[in-house]
């Protein structure tokens, strides 16, 4: 679901995350100078062992909710223009993005909070897990 | 009821459904949960429970045709 010409925008996709599409599309208010872009990219490691993936699921009606009532938090804490996040679910390979946040405000200060505030608030409470696909070895294994 | 993410792997389960006397709690749904399916027993301090689209506390009260779901903590990002 996205919300566009609002202040939020939230998309929970089994799409790849296309950073550059997002970029293109983003227009920049003009008394806005500060634009923070966060992207949550996928590890090769997981509890101590190599992995090859993830395998994100979600609650999604709940996910999308619980999304909205944390962006709703964040926009009414600090002073930004507008607020972007993009969910991938699925399987996702080591080095793919899994999460895309982007702030839009005046000034950095509260671009860099707003974007950490969300990001902590959506480890807590948006029904989203992961768990790593086939493929996992133990630590100092298969390496060259 | 719905179970998400581990508890549907250790269960078998996505839905079922239970027979609550009235007035029962979301302590009471998770006791019964439990009593249906004793593997999740070793989760549950750690088990959120979800009542329609928000978390609900153990004294919450459940009303008929109540969405329950009991998760695992949450792992987004």
């Amino acid at each position: 679901m996205e919300n566009r010409g609002s202040r939020k925008q939230l998309l929970i996709t089994e799409q790849p995350i296309d950073q550059a599409r997002l970029i293109a599309e983003r227009r920049i208010p003009p008394d806005c100078g500060a634009v923070i872009e966060f992207l949550g990219v996928v590890r090769d490691e997981e509890d101590g062992k190599r992995i090859s993936a993830l395998e994100y699921e979600a609650y999604r009606e709940m996910a999308e909710f619980q999304f909205h009532k944390i962006m709703d938090e964040t926009l009414k804490r600090f002073p930004i223009s507008l607020l972007h996040v993009v969910h991938r679910v699925g399987v996702i390979q080591v080095g793919e993005p899994s999460l895309y946040v982007c702030v839009v405000a005046g000034h950095r200060g509260e671009a860099f909070e707003a974007s950490k505030y969300l990001i902590d608030r959506l480890k807590q409470v948006v029904p989203i897990w992961k768990r790593p696909v086939s493929g996992l070895l133990p630590r100092g294994e298969g390496e060259s | 009821m719905q179970l998400f993410a581990e508890f549907r792997r250790i269960t078998g389960t996505e839905r079922f459904e239970l027979d609550l006397p009235p007035g029962a709690t979301v302590r009471d749904v998770l006791s019964a949960a439990h009593g249906k399916f004793p593997a999740l027993r070793e989760f549950q301090r750690s088990t959120l429970v979800a009542r329609g689209l928000e978390f609900a506390k153990p004294e919450e009260g459940v009303g008929d045709g109540d969405e329950i779901s009991l998760m695992p903590p949450v792992a987004g990002g």
